[in-house]
């Protein structure tokens, strides 16, 4: 069904690629933002050093990012795969201070996991079905229960790294804000769905082969999805700088995209929607996250911090870079009209459908689906509300350079979330429904079919959904703006530390904000004096920016709050401490066989001088017996007096031990002439017996 | 042709007693040696077309040493190893003639590194196991002068654990030889691979166990490996390249023999033998890697990482199937050109800057831009990315692992994987991005001494020139083998290991 397609004879089958649907669904998404990305980052690495190695590292990572949505099996997929995790990880350490070292050694080391687990189940296909080839096909017998259970628990712990599923996200919000800002676009926006893309293909695949226990992994995806979902809403609504902010809700986009991956696995027989959910999230995640982070890098730029706050007085320095700024939080936030309602209303649909055939339990999840969604609505109301403040005075020198390449990439990739959201129609049946459609095979055409016809996006009940999250998103975000104020009397201190960190400005002025210019606009309006106004904010925009374009780009805002909270990021540091330990106690064992070795040889020279001893024992035995010979016949009368050499006395222990290991010394002339005197004597005696 | 193998083996060794003899000056001998080893290298290439054919050379000294004499006998496996020996040796003394300038005593390095040359060369080329002894022990004995070679008391006690270390594997092996002789009554390698043990008992365990402690005690397997992260820091940079990449490839060639040739797959799958040492070898990698990653030292942590890369190779050949046998020969290849590179360029780094301790390195690949990014290419080929060589032997090796039935290898393959990426990248982040970038703040394991290296802040600038070209070429020339044979596994001589597998294995 794919074409397939092989070069370099590596490894005997080579690097071989396929154009699946689905991943040219997520190539051409991919494409369709970099060049963009690029154009903003000629304007926002103007200055910076090294940009030789940031523009090879970043059309490596978009060569690692392609060929691993057009590899054909799991090889090339690694091999593409662990290409983008270090080309990536140049582009997370670009500014080379600690705080993204820090953070892309974290990246580095968890991709490379990531990278190695995937590689595991490349192993395991390959030698369960003599390739590793990830589009299924005829003729090719599935490998057996324990190694699917085996190679699934690999695929999606390492595409699950990857797209920041809940144990293992802490990746995600420490190298996103700190790489430069069409970098953390590209990452945010396509390398993420490299993880989604995987879980996609992995949940189809193990479908395909009747996985047995593919409902538990689906079960499982479901609730790590919803924690990711919740626990990244949470993270960000108390962030004060923009790319954590978004970062963390990149987390939580992601957890949407693995529920809907975790329903498919779970209801991939009865139903297309949780795809179709996938897929069109994924799509508007891509555009409406890649504008955002473009967008806070343009706020970078232009104001040299990236704190929230920061943005106050831009939305009327530069209203095109206003308009990114809310079509991707719209687009996030579900607002009907841009893409992310649709994508939330499939997924809602979905949910539901689950929940329809599913024991009632299931309707928490409903909730849950809720509450995420209201949390994405009150952290993009954070971001977003400081854009329609006022500047305040002191700053209002350092206004944007509207230069086009500012603004205009960044409104081309957000135009694209208010095209899909409104022509969701166009969308949904001409770009998702084919991929879907190679994804289930013939059988689940009349079912794409049925729930396409179902799905009326525009009708009231989805409208009404769409509504209850925004309202409820609402609500949520005014109880935390005014939550802990009103608490702080008597609560304060048990509940600050429970609750996230809270924003410096109060409610009150926050509306008085909001209305005042308003007010002032419509008492004073006066188009004269309007066209003035501007033209004057235009030159004075113009000269301010360009002043501020000579001060290279200082860091992001504030220091990154690292390890601070509770959160797994302390797990890693856990493991990372037991994984030194256990170094520094091979050492030690090293140092121990060393000494082993040393005490053995130790023990060999105890030996030798043992034995040296011995030798002196008998040295000594020797001279005593000769020494009593010599008295004897010195008390015979044929010796006058003790030949000198004996009467020396040596320690036995002597270090000299190897000279008499012949006993030289000990062969003393006298005695020897005496003993073979007497030896003849002996001798002629014993010859007179005889005769 | 026939003659060509002896020819080769015997040059070095005259050579070498020439240069001690010759009243030269050391750059001439040194220039010499160099010739010698490219003439060697040159000597064996025209051997490959017989050798693909599958056919084996053979020549018989016998008439000089009765009544056993040496036997040379090449074939696929043989000419594999000896192409390693002499590329590396060409490389190692391309690079030893800048090197060896500024070290005492020049013309014994190159009198002893030609014996040792002639030793390895010879291993390979052995027809019988009394010969193979012959020049491993040879080699075994000499090489003690490269590793002392500095005259240091360091290197002296160093010199001291790997001589004797050497004596006792050298022993065990006499003892396995001998017991072998008097259980099949021949000691040829060609008569021995039909020949089978009668049984497995313990006396033939006996034999098993003194041939894997002799030829492991060279590999660094690890019970046995307590010399070599001595030895090999303390020797001059080209002779650890050496020792590193040629030596430890010797034990590991001899346990090859005896695996294939002399036991046989079959017997030792049966007996399950060779299960000690896929667990010894297991040891050895997880070991190696772990200990690796806590040195500060760089040439120790490389010697420490040659504990676990050898530990892959011995892996292949225990786990007796046909894709891992094929991984082990490529690690064998890729070892030799991945850790050769890496030890030149850190002796390389030594030599300009007098660094030698990882945590000193900050900045180095700013200022020596060619070293270090030969340097990165190798340290990646290590850890097992693609398309680098490193990458292409662990595929097969893990292939092979799950084929045998052993899938908590690859579990230990991928794991080691991780490992080397945890002490490889470290160096190459702290080379070329600015700042201390351990993977983890804990790893930081010491400050570096301030006042005793000579250049406390290098430039952001590169140093000109960078080295001598003589040492450049090399490291460079390793680093391109490094890329070009991991996008062609298949090129020659690395075609070779499918031929041995094929011999060992069949079809």
């Amino acid at each position: 069904m794919a074409a397939g397609l092989s070069v370099l004879p590596l490894l005997g089958q080579g690097l071989r690629f396929s154009c699946s649907p689905l991943g040219l669904f997520f190539a051409f998404l991919a494409i369709w933002v970099w060049p963009w990305a690029t154009l903003f980052s000629l304007l926002y690495l103007k200055h910076s050093e090294y940009k030789p190695r940031f523009f090879c590292c970043w059309v490596l990572t978009l060569v690692g990012c392609l060929g691993s949505f057009l590899a054909a099996d799991l090889f090339t997929l690694y091999v593409f795969f662990e290409l983008m995790s270090l080309a990536s990880w140049a582009l997370v350490i670009h500014e080379e201070d600690s705080a993204s070292l820090h953070a892309g050694n974290t990246y580095l080391y968890l991709s490379l996991a990531a990278g190695l687990a995937i590689l595991g189940a490349a192993f395991l296909l390959q030698s369960s079905t003599s390739s590793s080839l990830w589009v299924p096909q005829v003729g090719v017998t599935p490998p057996g229960q324990p190694v699917l259970t085996a190679v699934a628990l690999l695929l999606f712990s390492g595409f699950g790294v990857k797209s920041g599923l809940f144990p293992l996200h802490f990746w995600l919000p420490q190298a996103h804000p700190v790489a430069p800002a069409p970098a953390s676009a590209i990452l945010s926006g396509v390398l993420l769905k490299v993880g989604a893309y995987g879980m996609l293909r992995s949940v189809y695949l193990l479908a395909y082969w009747d996985f047995q226990h593919l409902p538990r992994l689906g079960l499982l995806l479901v609730v790590l999805a919803a924690i990711t979902m919740l626990w990244g809403a949470l993270r960000a609504l108390g962030q004060d700088n923009a790319k954590r902010l978004l970062a963390f809700s990149s987390v939580s986009q992601l957890g949407f995209v693995s529920l809907a991956v975790g329903l498919a696995a779970l209801l991939h027989h009865s139903s297309t929607l949780p795809y179709l959910a996938a897929l069109y999230h994924c799509l508007n995640h891509t555009l409406a996250k890649s504008a955002l982070f473009l967008t806070a890098g343009a706020l970078m730029l232009c104001t040299g911090s990236l704190h929230l706050n920061t943005a106050a007085g831009m939305g009327r320095g530069c209203p095109q870079l206003l308009a990114c700024a809310y079509l991707g939080s719209a687009a996030m936030a579900g607002i009907p009209g841009v893409s992310g309602y649709v994508s939330k209303t499939v997924l809602h649909h979905a949910i539901v459908t689950q929940i329809a055939l599913a024991p009632p339990a299931w309707k928490g999840l409903e909730l849950i689906f809720y509450l995420a969604g209201a949390g994405t609505v009150a952290y993009y109301l954070k971001f977003l509300l400081p854009w329609f403040k006022k500047a305040p005075r002191d700053k209002g020198i350092r206004l944007p350079q509207p230069s086009t390449l500012l603004w205009l990439p960044i409104l081309v990739v957000a135009a694209g979330t208010l095209l899909a959201g409104l022509a969701p129609d166009l969308f949904l049946n001409r770009v998702v429904a084919p991929v879907i459609l190679t994804l289930t095979g013939s059988e689940g055409r009349g079912q794409l079919a049925a729930d396409l016809a179902h799905l009326h996006p525009w009708s009231f009940p989805d409208l009404q959904g769409g509504l209850i999250t925004l309202s409820l998103g609402i609500s949520l975000y005014a109880a935390y703006l005014y939550l802990p104020g009103r608490l702080a009397v008597s609560w304060k201190p048990p509940i600050l530390t429970l609750l996230p960190r809270s924003t410096s400005f109060t409610p009150s002025r926050r509306i008085k904000d909001i209305l005042t210019p308003i007010k002032t606009r419509i008492s004073t309006w006066n188009p004269l004096t309007a066209t003035k106004r501007h033209l004057m904010t235009w030159s004075k925009t113009l000269s301010a920016g360009k002043a501020a374009f000579d001060l290279k780009p200082t860091l992001p805002g504030e220091p990154l709050p690292t390890g601070t909270n509770i959160s797994s990021d302390s797990l890693f540091a856990i493991g990372e401490n037991l994984l030194l330990i256990i170094c520094r106690g091979a050492a030690l064992l090293d140092a121990g066989l060393n000494r082993g070795g040393a005490a053995l040889a130790q023990l060999i020279v105890v030996f030798f001088r043992f034995s040296s001893r011995i030798d002196d024992t008998l040295d000594a035995l020797n001279r005593r017996l000769a020494t009593s010979i010599y008295t004897c016949f010195h008390q015979l009368g044929h010796l006058e007096k003790a030949p000198s050499t004996l009467t020396e006395k040596e320690s036995p222990s002597s270090p000299d031990w190897g000279k008499r290991f012949l006993h030289l010394d000990l062969l003393n002339l006298d005695v020897a002439v005496l003993l073979l005197a007497l030896v003849l004597l002996l001798t002629l005696l014993y010859f007179l017996l005889q005769a | 042709m026939a003659k060509v193998p002896p020819l080769i083996t015997l040059l070095p060794l005259f050579l070498g007693t020439f240069i001690l003899l010759w009243r030269g000056t050391d750059e001439h001998k040194a220039r010499l040696s160099l010739t010698a080893h490219a003439l060697i290298f040159a000597l064996l290439l025209p051997l490959f077309p017989t050798i693909s054919h599958n056919e084996t050379l053979a020549f018989d000294l016998a008439r000089f040493f009765s009544p056993y004499g040496l036997s040379f006998k090449v074939d696929a496996l043989g000419y594999v190893l000896a192409i390693v020996v002499s590329f590396a040796w060409l490389m190692s003394s391309c690079y030893a003639l800048s090197y060896m300038r500024k070290e005492k005593h020049g013309a014994r390095y190159w009198a002893f590194s030609n014996f040792t040359l002639a030793g390895c060369l010879g291993v390979t080329f052995a027809g019988d196991l009394f010969s193979l002894f012959v020049f491993f022990e040879l080699m075994s004995l000499i090489s003690y002068m490269l590793v002392i070679h500095t005259e240091t008391a360091e290197a002296l006690r160093a010199g001291a654990k790997y001589l004797y270390l050497g004596i006792i594997g050298g022993l065990f092996l006499l003892y396995a030889i001998m017991a072998t002789y008097e259980v099949s009554g021949t000691l040829d390698l060609e008569e021995l691979r039909s020949f089978t043990f009668p049984d497995n008992g313990v006396y033939t365990l006996s034999i098993f166990v003194a041939y894997v402690i002799g030829f492991g005690i060279k590999a660094g397997m690890v019970p046995l490996h307590i010399w070599l992260p001595d030895a090999h820091p303390v020797a001059p940079a080209p002779a650890s390249a050496l020792l590193s990449g040629v030596l430890l490839k010797m034990g590991a060639y001899g346990m090859a023999r005896v695996f294939l040739d002399l036991f046989g797959p079959e017997y030792l799958r049966s007996s399950g033998w060779s299960q000690i040492v896929v667990l010894l070898s297991v040891i050895s990698i997880i070991f190696g890697s772990l200990v690796a990653i806590v040195q500060d030292d760089l040439k120790r942590r490389l010697a420490y990482s040659s504990i676990s890369q050898l530990g892959y190779i011995l892996l292949g050949l225990g786990l007796l199937t046909p894709l891992a046998l094929h991984g082990a020969i490529l690690h064998i290849l890729n070892h030799a050109l991945m850790k050769s590179c890496l030890f030149l360029a850190a002796g390389a780094i030594i030599y300009r800057t007098g660094r030698h301790r990882v945590s000193e390195l900050d900045n180095i690949g700013r200022a020596m831009p060619c070293t270090l990014l030969a340097f990165s290419v190798a340290a990646l080929a290590m850890v097992g990315i693609p398309p680098l060589v490193g990458f292409i032997s662990k595929w097969y090796l893990g292939l092979g692992a799950v084929a045998s039935g052993h899938p908590i290898c690859l579990t230990f393959l991928l794991i080691s994987s991780f490992l080397n990426a945890l002490y490889y990248l470290p160096i190459v982040t702290r080379a070329f991005f600015n700042r201390a970038a351990c993977p983890f703040p804990t790893f930081q394991v010491s400050p570096p001494i301030e006042s005793s290296s000579p250049t406390a802040t290098l430039p952001p600038t590169p140093l000109r020139p960078e080295l001598p070209y003589t040492m450049l070429l090399p490291i460079i020339t390793l680093a391109a083998g490094v890329f070009v044979f991991g996008i062609h596994p298949d090129w020659p001589p690395f075609s070779l290991a499918e031929q041995v597998v094929t011999r060992y294995f069949g079809g």
